[in-house]
């Protein structure tokens, strides 16, 4: 082990807690005396924060680069934009409102508003648009939380998921059993949604139905996941079409979600 | 998307339209995200505000290109919110000066620069580099590694490990964008 491969490995330990309180009051005086040591140790932190997951880092640099960056924060534009943007939410929040008008005044304004909104700006909901707000790929399950003994190759289609290597999952499920690969609700979401996300949608819609099918106790999550695929493929009738099964069972995913969804693009 | 796209001309305008198509498109995903992680509503519409003005600040001063305003808005308040979380902060937007928020959210400015700069130099790195990578900053133990990737040891795993991210820190420090961090 050469001395960087060693110093990774220290700080490594730190980082992930491993050292013994000895270990630990020792190589924090190290890092006191060691700037670069510091840095390091500064830039490991920080790169936790590069797959999804709850670590963030500060930023505690140069205290120049940050003087120049808050004079933006402060500048006579900036300050405009901030209150327009206050005035906008203390418009349209109901809260706000009733702070400043009377009742008869804020059915008033609320009704010019929304006779405004209509006249002028015709509700035109965008499927794509909706597809970015709705689709949320970190609720699909996960391999790693369950610590079950489910084989590595179902936790590797996790891991290329997230690292948004969509063909390469597709290429490694099909290495899969099918016989098992058929009857995992999960392979079969992560599998649907990387080909939904290449923008190959008959086989994503494919996919969604044949969890459909299945015996799975989320089988109907599959209507959800069609409903995504719609959307970007902005097929807007179909996806009403779908919202309204979900829709009209509450029992089925994202029911409310649907029922809002619905409201938007009708 | 640039800096002459009638829709972002409207939101560097502050003109209320755009607010509300962006409060209407946008912000109950951010809502979603942010409740389903214990955040009230509150905190959501304060970080939607944060995101918003430094996306203006963003647009106003840096040559910016992005392919979605939503989606990048939503990478914003869903930083903002790791931020948070991370440092177990109360948000309060509303009763606030931004004046007294200006150093906390160049702050935040600067630490999304150097992410989406991580990010970047992430991508270039090898798949397995990137697979072995994501497995370690999740802070997988290192046993559970050496099963995945059938490594012959532990030390194996960690060499492997420090290499991927020498290469990554090198990338990273060869960038001048890249800003020296102080823990």
């Amino acid at each position: 082990m050469n001395e960087n491969e060693l110093e990774h490995d220290i700080i490594e330990r730190y980082l992930r807690k491993e050292m013994t309180p000895g270990e630990q009051t020792l190589f924090e005086k190290n890092i006191k005396e060691n700037p670069n040591l510091k840095e390091q140790i500064a830039l490991y932190k920080a790169l936790y924060s590069i797959p999804e997951n709850d670590d963030w880092f500060e930023f505690n640099g140069d205290s120049d680069v940050v003087k120049k960056e808050a004079s933006l924060f402060r500048s006579q534009e900036t300050l405009e934009f901030s209150e327009r943007l206050k005035k906008f939410r203390n418009t349209t929040n109901p809260k706000q409102k009733k702070k400043i008008f009377n009742i008869q005044l804020l059915s008033t304004v609320a009704a010019v508003i929304i006779i405004a909104i209509f006249i002028f700006y015709p509700k035109d909901y965008d499927p794509a648009s909706l597809f970015e707000q709705y689709h949320n790929w970190d609720e699909l399950p996960s391999y790693v939380s369950k610590g079950d003994s489910n084989s590595d190759i179902y936790k590797e289609l996790e891991l290329l998921f997230h690292a948004k290597e969509y063909q390469n999952v597709i290429t490694q499920a099909n290495t899969l059993d099918a016989s098992v690969y058929e009857f995992d609700q999960q392979a079969i979401l992560f599998v649907g949604v990387s080909h939904l996300e290449l923008h190959q949608y008959e086989k994503a819609l494919k996919i969604f139905d044949s969890l459909l099918q299945s015996n799975s106790i989320d089988a109907h999550k599959g209507h959800w996941y069609k409903v995504l695929t719609f959307l970007k493929q902005g097929n807007k009738e179909k996806a009403i079409q779908t919202l309204e099964i979900i829709s009209n069972n509450s029992a089925y995913y994202k029911h409310n979600e649907a029922k809002e969804l619905l409201k938007k693009l009708e | 998307m640039n800096k002459t796209d009638p829709f972002i001309v409207g939101f560097l305008n502050g003109e209320p339209d755009t607010f509300n198509k962006i409060y209407t498109e946008s912000f109950p995903a951010v809502q979603r995200y942010i409740v389903n992680r214990s955040g009230s509503k509150q905190a959501a519409e304060d970080i939607f505000q944060n995101a918003l003005v430094t996306l203006f600040v963003k647009l106003k001063n840096d040559e910016l290109q992005i392919k979605s305003f939503n989606s990048y808005l939503f990478t914003i308040c869903k930083n903002l919110w790791r931020r948070e979380c991370s440092q177990n902060r109360v948000t309060n937007l509303p009763n606030t000066p931004l004046i007294d928020e200006s150093v906390d959210l160049a702050k935040f400015s600067i630490e999304q620069k150097q992410w989406e700069l991580y990010q970047e130099k992430f991508k270039e790195l090898s798949e397995n580099c990137r697979k072995l990578l994501t497995m370690s900053l999740k802070k997988i133990a290192y046993k559970d590694i050496v099963t995945f990737f059938n490594y012959a040891s532990e030390t194996v795993a960690r060499q492997r490990v420090f290499k991927c991210k020498s290469r990554l820190t090198k990338l990273i420090k060869k960038d001048s964008r890249y800003l020296r961090l102080k823990p």
